[in-house]
């Protein structure tokens, strides 16, 4: 059809910085449109409410501070992400490994609490047990896959459901987690001195922010200078020559798991020891998949992570001010994370082709 | 108590939840199989299946009946199938990425509208398909009961199953699908185009799956955001599990359904085995057989593959 019209498609040998950056602010532009289309359908002013939600994002000093706080555990899913797709090993897991992260340091806290430890020493064994919890779920979907040859996407899968039906089991019995005096399933709450203290004097900024920017820049550097970063990209740039050039491909697999899956875990241990103090079924409400979004946006790219991260923080930070002041649902948030996934993976597969005018006809 | 258990009635009780339960899992299933036997790999079954059981809800909600809700449901599901192909197959975005995206959409789209649109949270009456009794055969004692006094969605899940693979073994049209997931360099020679028998196997899946969902909401009448609840991945697992074969995805289905079944049935009785164990063995035993399924023989060639010329 394009023939006819002397135009054809071909593929663009380089793409220039730019216009990869052009493409991805136009997918977010896109997936914007779309939502508030969605929006206008259930009878709300679309620009209204996506003002309202900048100003509620990062309006104010406290503001920022509590999309900081937001933003924590969807950049320790996207370094998450980062590791395990760098090396096309499909992890979509990091959801449960959250979950398991926070119950392994429950767990672990539940021990230590009566023995008068300090709170740094608590802290750090806390979270160290969160990356542990979640290292071993990521590591279980990697040996499955080195030892039974099941695939890592359904592996994950299905172990975020068990993972999250196991703790639903464990807080809806008083003979395991479930509080005192609860009806609802959730947990006792974790003692105060034992909580992270808040940075600062105003908002609700604790020190994991902070500790999972540090590790970004760990991931970059781990990814760009050690070996073990070398042999991982070039697993995902070509796995059948890495098993040639005698790189131990299985081994490879279960390390990136494990690393993985104890970086989503300290977000469960950061969740539960920051921000929610008990554990219940909302310690993660879907920040695996967002922070899949999240490294998928910006290309895997472990510094421009955080900037994404921070973006992602502010939208569910904002939207908890939209639902006040406009009614519009918290649920958008979904809605415009899976629009900007897609509109994105579209504008960026769109500019790897151009159309021309066929220049000479054979 | 366990005398109670024993009793006939509670056994064909659990026999006939597991066609029912098995009914959405083998239309998910099925549909899956034609897109994976042309090449490509549906990762977004589960939200296209949530679609399925939203649409229902929404037009029922806006005063349709559940009929037309179900054929809404079906053109949505063929709309997502459209949208999973032209990314997958045109612009070859990651197969696994692209299935979430869907996913996502599902979740965030199957809780905004009715928290919006439904603000003082008011139960929809879906009108319930009613089951339909085969004369004579729905007479025959325990038999009768279990397989011939079910929904229209049942017989028509089961009767996909004969129906699909003939099509896929004996015509020309289910030659074509195979050749594309097996060797599609060969169909592009033969003049066929592999990428639009690609395209329209995946709409078929999204349709099939849609109609799972549509399932799952005219039998519940109560609707919940993401009830579904992961039957869309036993539905994927349930294809790998049967090795690509229709009949053995139906064994591998009725195993998935039977758990289900005796977590429903179950539940009832004052029994010391905790709820939630019924509720996450269906995921274990899935894992399971994943490990042990290592036959793969009948995995399509070119699984996931996007197909360009050069």
């Amino acid at each position: 059809m394009l023939k006819s019209l002397g135009l054809e498609i071909t593929k663009r040998e380089k793409i220039h910085p730019a216009v990869q950056i052009l493409a991805v602010i136009f997918g977010l532009v896109l997936a914007l449109v779309i939502t508030g289309w969605i929006m206008s359908l259930t009878g709300n002013d679309p620009v209204e409410s996506f003002k309202v939600m900048f100003r509620g994002a990062f309006g104010e000093k406290r503001k920022i501070l509590n999309s900081l706080m937001r933003s924590t555990p969807l950049l320790l899913a996207a370094l998450a992400t980062v590791i395990a797709f760098k090396a096309k090993v499909w992890s979509i897991g990091q959801e449960g490994q959250i979950f398991a992260g926070a119950m392994m340091s429950f767990a672990v806290y539940r021990l230590i609490d009566t023995a008068g430890l300090s709170r740094p020493i608590v802290l750090t064994i806390v979270v160290l047990a969160g990356v542990l919890g979640g290292a071993l779920l990521g590591g279980l979907a990697g040996w499955l896959r080195t030892r039974f040859n099941v695939d890592i996407i359904i592996s994950t899968v299905l172990l975020n459901y068990i993972i999250t039906t196991m703790l639903l089991f464990l807080l809806y019995d008083h003979k395991y987690w479930m509080g005192a005096n609860n009806y609802y399933p959730r947990s006792d709450i974790i003692a105060k001195e034992y909580w992270f203290p808040i940075l600062g004097e105003t908002g609700r900024l604790y020190a994991g922010f902070i500790i999972a920017a540090v590790l970004a820049l760990v991931v970059y550097w781990v990814l760009k200078r050690t070996p073990y970063g070398y042999d991982l990209r070039a697993m995902g740039n070509n796995p059948i020559a890495t098993q040639f050039k005698g790189i131990d491909v299985k081994k490879l697999i279960l390390v990136t798991m494990f690393i993985s899956g104890g970086l989503a875990g300290m977000a469960g241990a950061f969740e539960l020891f920051g921000v929610h103090h008990n554990v219940n079924m909302d310690i993660s409400p879907g920040y695996g998949y967002t922070g899949i979004i999240v490294a998928l946006l910006v290309d895997l790219n472990p510094i421009m992570v955080i900037f994404a991260a921070v973006f992602f923080g502010g939208l569910i930070n904002g939207s908890v001010t939209m639902i006040t002041s406009t009614g519009v649902h918290t649920s958008i948030t979904y809605v415009i994370q899976a629009m900007i996934l897609i509109s994105v993976l579209v504008s960026r597969a769109l500019i790897n082709y151009r159309i021309r005018r066929i220049k000479h006809v054979e | 108590m366990l005398n109670d258990f024993l009793q006939v009635a509670v056994i064909v009780n659990i026999l006939a939840a597991t066609i029912r339960i098995a009914t959405p899992l083998l239309l998910g299933a099925m549909g899956e199989l034609v897109a994976e036997r042309s090449g490509v790999m549906n990762m977004g079954l589960e939200g296209m299946m949530l679609f399925g059981v939203f649409i229902v809800w929404w037009v029922t909600f806006l005063g349709g009946s559940t009929l037309a809700g179900i054929g809404v449901s079906l053109i949505v599901g063929a709309i997502l199938g459209l949208l999973l192909a032209v990314l997958v197959i045109y612009l070859k975005v990651d197969q696994t990425v692209s299935g979430l995206a869907i996913n996502l959409l599902a979740v965030g789209v199957g809780e905004y509208i009715p928290r919006m649109m439904n603000v003082q949270n008011e139960v929809v009456q879906i009108a319930i398909l009613p089951n339909l009794h085969i004369p004579f055969l729905s007479d025959v004692p325990i038999l009768g009961e279990l397989l011939f006094q079910q929904n229209p969605f049942t017989y028509l899940a089961f009767i996909s199953v004969p129906v699909i693979a003939w099509f896929l073994k004996r015509t020309k049209y289910g030659l074509a699908i195979r050749s594309a997931g097996e060797n599609p360099k060969a169909v592009d020679t033969r003049g066929l185009n592999v990428n639009r028998i690609r395209l329209l196997s995946t709409v078929f899946a999204g349709m099939m799956a849609a109609l799972g969902g549509a399932f799952l909401m005219s039998v519940t009448s109560r609707y919940l955001p993401e009830m579904t609840a992961g039957r869309g991945w036993l539905a994927i697992i349930v294809v790998i599990a049967g090795n690509w074969k229709p009949s053995r995805m139906v064994i591998a289905t009725l195993l998935f359904a039977f758990l289900g079944a005796l977590q429903v049935t179950l539940t009832t009785f004052d029994i010391a085995i905790p709820y939630e164990f019924f509720l996450v063995m269906p995921y274990v035993l899935a894992l399971v057989a994943l490990a042990f399924s290592r036959v793969r023989s009948a995995q399509p060639e070119k699984l996931g593959v996007p197909y360009s010329r050069e």
